[in-house]
């Protein structure tokens, strides 16, 4: 067989200009991403000033927050995004309870149910097809044996005013906090105090959302999660008086019940355009 | 002054000259974290708010209700007693030298003196305030607001708030105690019968095992042998951990003689039934540390024990920064 001289140059030509056409493809563009983190209860809206029907049970809401940190973006091609949050370093205790200067770098989300925030900035993420996410709902490792009192006011690790986001008797954060009121004596109107606060190493747990979704350029990306309180407090009878109060340690049944709940709790609804203001 | 001044910590006064947190040769320099260093105007502030009763929710309680200067910071009540007559579960720890302490509370729960600040503040049993109502509040007081822009140069806040908690705090200090002066030389700072109790203390008391150091604690949480009560797991409540159950805080032995009662419940009212329970060797309680057995203390040797015990306190206790 015999080639012109041209032959090579032209192969070589279109070969280039192939993976030149290619290389643009898959040059993805960061962009905009959110992450809206809306509650519901069986399906429907939470609200704080609605009366449920928990398991035949009537409950009512005044406090549901949530702990999300090291949230991960897994790509279609398997590659891992953590998603970085506004580095502070503040003071610390090591495992060995020594003092130490301690760097949080993970975008830690301190969602406020009960202030009606849903949606929280993620920052600038790769564009492209997602198979799914990762997170954990609590603060891990050194992160969460920092000093909260010393945090700074605009990170989600300081120490709330309103409400405890960390124990005020123990170091460490309250990983989820929901409380309210149940209907004690059957006649259908929640009477009595339920405070569930989830916290403690033995009760982080991590969430995958196996959803894919792809996130686009040219437009803020909300991947929208829906979290289901009513999974939640799923195995919890809230007509058991003994079952009302829990703040991990002193109830660990129920801690138990409700940690094994979390994973199923959420669920990847799916990828929208983000309309809304966006909190911390 | 009786505080035996030479090994010091130099701490920053608000003019950025230096001053001296004094303490005694035999103890280690006063700690102080690189992020909240102590000044003149932080630790009166800090005193200031200590003392004031707004910061519970009534206006009926403060820092110092339970932690009185004359029972060298603790409290004589054997439970404390918080804002509309709530009582808690626990005795009122001495703060003196408190600096020195790791981790705070009879379970080690806090982790810093500026954390733990939140705790009293909060519980309600004790202030019961919400931290939200309190920043208002002292915010619109204009001479904390001037206060705090002095120091701070910001407002309140709950970094500075607590900042300012902690460096006070960090003040309450003593070691003028007469063992400190026999243990630098001076034989006759202890009576014969203390000396033969310190002697009981190191030796078959066995006291020393865990009351060791110049603070009198290895810093440790223990099971000393008390029938327990159900609603106090002790430092299991942080851990999780059952081995943890019932295990306190070896308290400093420091000013035993004026910041009665002991233990985490206060209910013991005198040394004497203190070292009665040793001498029984505790209850065999469930987790009863080993170290706690029973001594078969003479009359005496109890005698000479309490002698020795009531020399670890203070002539007085120094609070606050020394003169300039």
């Amino acid at each position: 067989m015999k080639y012109s001289k041209f032959f090579l140059p032209a192969v070589l030509f279109v070969f280039l200009f192939i993976a030149g056409c290619d290389s643009d493809v898959m040059e993805d563009e960061e962009v905009m991403t959110t992450l809206r983190l809306q509650p519901v209860f069986s399906g429907q809206p939470l609200l704080m000033d609605q009366t449920y029907d928990h398991n035949g049970t009537a409950i009512s809401f005044d406090g549901a927050r949530i702990y999300l940190s090291e949230i991960t973006l897994i790509a279609e091609d398997g590659t891992e995004t953590l998603i970085e949050g506004p580095s502070i370093t503040v003071p610390a205790k090591d495992e060995n309870d020594a003092d130490v200067s301690h760097t949080v770098s993970n975008r830690v989300i301190l969602a406020k149910h009960d202030h009606g925030h849903e949606e929280y900035d993620l920052g600038m993420a790769m564009s492209g097809s997602y198979t799914g996410m990762r997170f954990k709902v609590g603060i891990d490792g050194q992160d969460n044996r920092v000093d909260a009192s010393q945090v700074p006011s605009n990170h989600a690790l300081a120490k709330q005013t309103d409400k405890n986001n960390h124990w005020n008797w123990a170091n460490g954060y309250i990983y989820l906090r929901v409380d309210g009121l149940a209907d004690s004596d059957g006649d259908g109107t929640p009477d009595a105090a339920f405070e569930t606060h989830l916290g403690k190493t033995t009760f982080l747990r991590e969430v995958e959302l196996n959803t894919a979704f792809e996130l686009t350029e040219g437009i803020t990306n909300q991947i929208h999660v829906m979290l289901d309180y009513a999974h939640l407090l799923h195995m919890v009878d809230l007509s058991d008086p003994l079952q009302l109060l829990c703040h991990t340690g002193d109830n660990i049944p129920v801690a138990q019940k409700v940690a094994g709940q979390i994973s199923g709790a959420f669920m990847l609804h799916g990828l929208h355009e983000s309309e809304h203001s966006h909190h911390d | 002054m009786l505080v035996l001044v030479s090994g010091c910590e130099l701490v920053a006064d608000e003019g950025h000259q230096l001053a001296l947190l004094d303490v005694p040769e035999s103890f280690d320099p006063i700690p102080v974290p690189s992020h909240n260093p102590t000044t003149r105007a932080k630790v009166e502030l800090g005193e200031r708010l200590f003392s004031d009763v707004r910061l519970s929710e009534n206006g009926s309680v403060s820092c110092a209700s339970c932690h009185l200067p004359e029972h060298a910071f603790a409290d004589p009540r054997p439970l404390s007693i918080g804002v509309h007559g709530r009582t808690g579960i626990r005795n009122s720890p001495t703060l003196v030298n408190i600096a020195y302490q790791n981790l705070l509370f009879w379970d080690g729960g806090a982790f810093t003196l500026e954390s733990q600040a939140l705790g009293p503040l909060e519980n309600p049993v004790e202030m019961d305030m919400n931290l939200g109502a309190l920043l208002d509040r002292i915010s619109s007081d204009a001479s904390y607001q001037a206060a705090f822009e002095d120091v701070f140069s910001q407002g309140v806040n709950v970094l500075t708030l607590t900042q300012a908690l902690g460096a006070f705090q960090r003040t309450i200090r003593s070691g003028g105690a007469p063992i400190d002066r026999y243990l630098s030389g001076q034989e006759d700072a202890l009576s014969a019968s203390a000396r033969r109790g310190l002697i009981l203390f190191e030796n078959k008391a066995d006291c020393a095992s865990c009351h060791s150091g110049f603070l009198f604690t290895d810093q440790t949480y223990q099971n000393n042998g008390l029938t327990f009560a159900a609603a106090d797991s002790g430092r299991a409540r942080i851990t999780l951990n059952s081995d943890d159950f019932a295990n306190f805080r070896v308290p400093t032995l420091r000013n035993v003689g004026i910041s009665a009662p002991f233990m985490h419940d206060g209910r013991f009212s005198s040394l004497e039934e203190v070292i009665n329970h040793y001498d029984r060797g505790g209850t065999n309680s469930r987790g009863q540390s080993e170290l706690v057995r029973s001594l078969q203390l003479s009359d005496m040797e109890k005698a000479d024990l309490k002698a020795f015990l009531l020399s670890l306190s203070d002539d007085f206790i120094l609070s606050g920064l020394p003169d300039a």
